[in-house]
């Protein structure tokens, strides 16, 4: 079971009770400030979106909040020299349809991110691994065993199996998961999933409510709910969990000039932009990694360069991202005095990330989870400024590290080197705003920051 | 050119000229009339437009000033002075908007950064000094300034007109400047207002318009300030129309008055001339014979006083020529009586002469008596015989038959004369040129008398060598025959009389022959004419109305033209 984490202040946290046995039962009422998402993990980019998602499917892992790795659908992850990771699932894993999950279904579902056809920066995730050599070593009754054998070494892969993207879906058309709750007959709800690996939630079942931020602050406050998604009143402090939701302005060198970035920088304070425009919690990112982490070094403003011809660029983004319009609107703004003439294109999320991978963009918004594991969150980074054949240069000496202290300080180390060369410009990352009344206790967060909601308890009123 | 027709011109250019002076004048003072109705509704629509404008900012004014009394500003100056500039009241502005019809609304802190804006957002702390301007001028009314606006294609700069008050909490103090864009919207509710075309325009350009005008435009245009520019366009189209409308209407009117006038003008003439041209008609018949003609005394007036001098000038024509005609009569027959006394008298001398001679020779009992008688009787007689012949001829001339009138070849009879000479006498040469099928309307005998008396009287002038041409030709709807001849020609003063009878300038002519042809030609409805120069021949003409040529003819004779040497 995930590390219970002491929530923030908007999570009060009584002693006593914690202390005490927890309760069964219950139906928690959950607004969510936001519009419902695609239910493909792979199309997760914004917290919420990941947080309902995890409700209902997990990965074969999660992390806690030190980031250390717990099987859910396996029950041991090992290492079988250093280019060979070992896979035991456990028994008698079933999908919510009720339909058995074998290895086979992990192995489709890695597979299916890791090929070429991938439209996702998350197959950098797997990128170490040989998809043609993804196997089902064994398949006997008690146990089955999967061997992913890796062109090079990186330790890091059992991790990023833990990412959100890398969430078990069955093949068939159902979709169906594995998680603490599953859907249920009634519209709006989830239910308890007795037969979840690490034990089923506190809650009997979840009603959930999508609406926007005053919305959810309202029925927080009229009782209507008892935690939200998608609304904080404090800024990020050391207890909060980590702002890894990372977003990039991506752009098309040949499109948009040569002396973009330098235009970008002298134009545009990140600091002012997050603060501005950016839901709470989030921070501006100076770096190619968030502050979570890597240290961000302090951007000196370049001069503004000299006028050119006036430029006529399309700026892509998601529409279901509400900062996202804001943050469009003020690089459009700001850009406008240099004579860049800035079209906004607000599109579904799907097809954001179709024109990403086809490169059909001028310059791009573009959210992505990163792993709280610098090597990993490197190669999504990578993937996504569409420099993949960065790749292969990059990730074996990192992965050659064999001290995970040497690997992220090296991971850091190329972070920094190679900025200026990608296209793209790191602009702010967040976490999932978490608001819950009173009666909520014991309501923790992953490793990536989602809320753990089959932790959570409710106390009778 | 008939004075009816000039009178018809003249009638037409007397309707004519008064429209051409008026009709110019009358469109010019429509046109002006029209086009100061234009300038008119010009000045009304600027009227119009320029109290829309007051209006807005005035509207704008009212709205800047609620807000900066608001309570919703109060607590935006509360909690921003407790919390500092978040994303937490980004969209404070956008809300204080809604309602107040603005479409600018900024708040600004003492320094000009952006707190706030409704119209956009993204420029939150940020300065914005063109909005921030009109902080300067605040205690004025709205004021003409540039806002930066966005949309999905940029950023684009419009005028708008905006006011602006501030606002004091604590040491805090905060600008409200919001106000309304003078854009698309804007320019189509002036274009409700107006029905003019509105284009409004900064320094770099038109940024809205609203309404469609046919051109050409007339336009009037409103100053705000130094940058923006509202014009407002009328069309001129249909003054145009109006105008042209008009001009088609004169013109239909000239042409009308034109052919009204023409007609009028024509039967006018017509009245006033046909009592001169009745006139002209029967001088033309009276010219030719006509004397019993009267023109009817119809009109009053000096033309009727015309008629009847004409009528009393006729009738003493009249008069007149008969009288003449009789004195001629009379002299002709006195003349003929001469000449046929002096033809007579001349047989009757030798005849008394031999008879005489008889008488003597028998009271001398002369013994050639008998030869003498014998000579005398046959002398006698001859001269009988000579005063028979004269007696056949005049009676000949005197009873000339009516003609018998029949489809005539002149071309075959001329041919048939002048085989009649073939071969001529020794010394004459005859030559001829007959085109074929000359039919003529004629009595052939009488024809062929007057053919056969013109080559004879020919003959006889030429007194020995000589040559004869007969030519034949149809012309102009005549046949036209002539007969020249080369002898000595004809005195001039012979020329005139030598178609009278008796007149004769040969010996032993009887002085006929030439009288009765002309008689035959002028009985046929012709004319026979000379022409002849002394000692250069003559030529005699003879002219009849030519005939159809019968469909049944034969013209195996006439195919080629006949020519003998």
């Amino acid at each position: 079971m995930l590390a219970v984490i002491a929530a923030s202040s908007a999570l009060p946290c009584d002693d006593s009770l914690a202390a005490s046995r927890a309760r069964y039962g219950g139906n928690l009422r959950l607004a969510i400030a936001a519009r419902p998402a695609d239910a493909n993990p792979s199309l997760a980019d914004a917290p919420w979106d990941a947080a309902l998602l995890s409700l209902t499917a997990k990965p074969i892992c999660t992390l806690d909040d030190g980031r250390r790795i717990h099987p859910v659908l396996a029950s041991e992850i090992s290492w079988q020299g250093a280019i060979k990771l070992q896979i035991a699932l456990r028994p008698g894993l079933r999908f919510h349809d009720d339909a058995a999950l074998n290895a086979k279904e992990i192995l489709a579902s890695w597979s299916r991110l890791s090929q070429p056809s991938s439209k996702s920066p998350y197959r950098a995730l797997l990128f170490a691994a040989r998809p043609e050599a993804l196997r089902v070593a064994s398949a006997g009754a008690s146990q089955q065993l999967l061997e992913v054998p890796l062109t090079f070494a990186w330790p890091d892969l059992a991790a990023s199996l833990c990412h959100p993207a890398l969430a078990i879906k069955a093949a068939a058309e159902s979709r169906a998961g594995i998680g603490p709750f599953k859907p249920s007959s009634n519209a709006g709800e989830l239910e308890a999933n007795l037969g979840f690996p690490l034990g089923r939630p506190f809650v009997d079942r979840l009603s959930v409510a999508f609406t926007d931020e005053r919305g959810a602050a309202r029925r927080l406050a009229l009782r209507q709910a008892q935690v939200v998604f998608g609304t904080a009143g404090q800024r990020p402090s050391a207890d909060s969990p980590p702002a890894l939701y990372a977003t990039y302005l991506a752009f098309r060198a040949e499109r948009v000039g040569a002396d973009f970035r330098q235009a970008f920088d002298a134009s545009i304070d990140r600091g002012d932009l997050t603060r501005f425009f950016v839901p709470a919690p989030s921070v501006a990112m100076n770096a190619l990694l968030p502050p979570a982490l890597m240290p961000q070094p302090a951007i000196q403003r370049p001069p503004v360069p000299a006028p050119g011809v006036r430029r006529a660029l399309t700026l892509t983004f998601d529409q279901s991202l509400p900062e996202q319009r804001l943050v469009a609107e003020r690089i459009q703004v700001k850009l406008h005095d240099l004579k860049y003439a800035i079209a906004l294109r607000p599109v579904p999320r799907a097809q954001l990330r179709a024109a990403w991978a086809s490169g059909d963009f001028d310059l791009m918004l573009h959210a992505v989870l990163l792993p709280p594991f610098a090597a990993p969150a490197l190669a999504v980074a990578i993937e996504l400024a569409g420099a993949r054949e960065l790749l292969s240069a990059e990730l074996p000496a990192i992965g050659a590290l064999v001290d995970a202290g040497e690997r992220e300080r090296a991971a850091l180390e190329r972070a920094r080197a190679l900025l200026p060369s990608l296209s793209l410009i790191p602009l702010y990352s967040q976490a999932i705003g978490i608001q819950a009344s009173s009666e909520v206790i014991s309501l923790g967060q992953d490793g990536y920051g989602l809320p753990a909601l089959d932790d959570a308890i409710l106390l009778p009123q | 050119m008939r004075l009816r027709t000039r009178l018809a011109l003249a009638f037409a250019l007397l309707a004519v000229v008064p429209l051409a002076l008026v009709v110019p004048r009358a469109i010019g003072e429509v046109r002006g009339i029209l086009s100061k109705d234009l300038e008119s509704r010009l000045q009304s629509v600027r009227t119009v437009a320029e109290t829309a404008v007051q209006e807005t900012g005035r509207d704008a004014l009212r709205a800047v000033e609620e807000i900066a009394g608001s309570v919703a500003l109060e607590d935006f100056a509360r909690e921003l002075r407790a919390q500092g500039p978040s994303n937490q009241r980004l969209a404070v502005a956008k809300r204080l908007m809604d309602g107040r019809n603005l479409s600018v609304l900024s708040l600004f802190d003492a320094e000009g950064k952006t707190l706030s804006s409704g119209h956009l957002p993204a420029r939150v702390g940020d300065p914005d000094p063109a909005l921030f301007a009109a902080t300067q001028n605040a205690t004025q009314g709205a004021l003409p300034v540039l806002v930066d606006l966005r949309g999905e294609a940029g950023v684009h700069r419009y005028p708008a007109l905006v006011a602006a008050r501030s606002f004091e909490y604590g040491e805090l103090r905060i600008w409200v400047v919001g106000g309304r864009v003078l854009d698309s919207n804007f320019a189509d509710q002036l274009f409700q207002m107006t029905g003019a075309r509105v284009e409004i325009s900064d320094e770099d350009g038109q940024v809205a318009a609203a309404g469609e005008i046919a051109p050409p435009p007339v336009e009037t245009a409103l100053a705000l300030g130094p940058a923006v520019r509202i014009a407002l366009k009328l069309s001129r189209a249909p003054v145009i129309h109006t105008e042209t409308v008009l001009v088609r209407a004169f013109i239909a009117l000239i042409a009308f008055g034109l052919a009204l006038a023409a007609v009028l003008g024509f039967l006018f003439a017509r009245f006033i001339t046909r009592p001169i041209d009745a006139v002209a008609e029967a001088a033309t018949k009276i010219a030719a014979g006509a004397f019993d003609l009267k023109v009817p005394e119809s009109s009053s007036g000096e033309v009727g006083e015309l008629v009847r001098a004409f009528n009393r000038m006729t009738a003493e024509l009249q008069s007149t020529t008969q009288q003449l005609i009789a004195s001629e009569r009379v002299a002709a027959w006195q003349e003929v009586a001469r000449r046929l006394a002096h033809e007579i008298k001349n047989p009757l001398t030798p005849i008394k002469m031999s008879l005489e001679t008889l008488l003597a020779a028998s009271e001398r009992r002369e013994p050639s008596f008998d030869q003498l008688f014998k000579d005398s009787a046959a002398a006698v007689l001859e001269e009988v015989e000579r005063l028979r012949r004269i007696v056949d001829e005049f009676s000949q001339f005197a009873r000339l038959p009516k003609p018998q009138l029949a489809l005539v070849n002149l071309s075959e009879l001329s041919q048939q004369v002048l085989s009649l000479y073939a071969p001529p006498r020794e010394g004459v040469e005859i030559g001829s040129q007959i085109a074929p099928r000359v039919w003529v309307s004629a009595d052939r005998d009488q024809l062929t008398q007057l053919l056969l008396n013109l080559i004879k009287n020919a003959e006889e002038a030429l007194e020995g060598n000589g040559r004869i041409d007969v030519r034949l030709k149809n012309a102009a709807g005549q046949a036209v025959l002539e007969v020249a001849d080369s002898g000595k020609g004809i005195a001039l003063e012979d020329q005139a009389r030598i178609f009278e009878p008796y007149f004769t300038t040969k010996q032993g002519g009887s002085g006929l022959g030439l009288a009765i042809a002309r008689r035959i030609s002028q009985e046929h409805g012709g004319s026979l004419e000379v022409a002849s120069s002394p000692g250069a021949g003559a030529v005699f003409t003879l002219i009849l109305p030519a005939a159809a040529e019968p469909a049944a003819s034969n013209h195996r004779a006439d195919d080629r033209e006949q020519a003998m040497p």
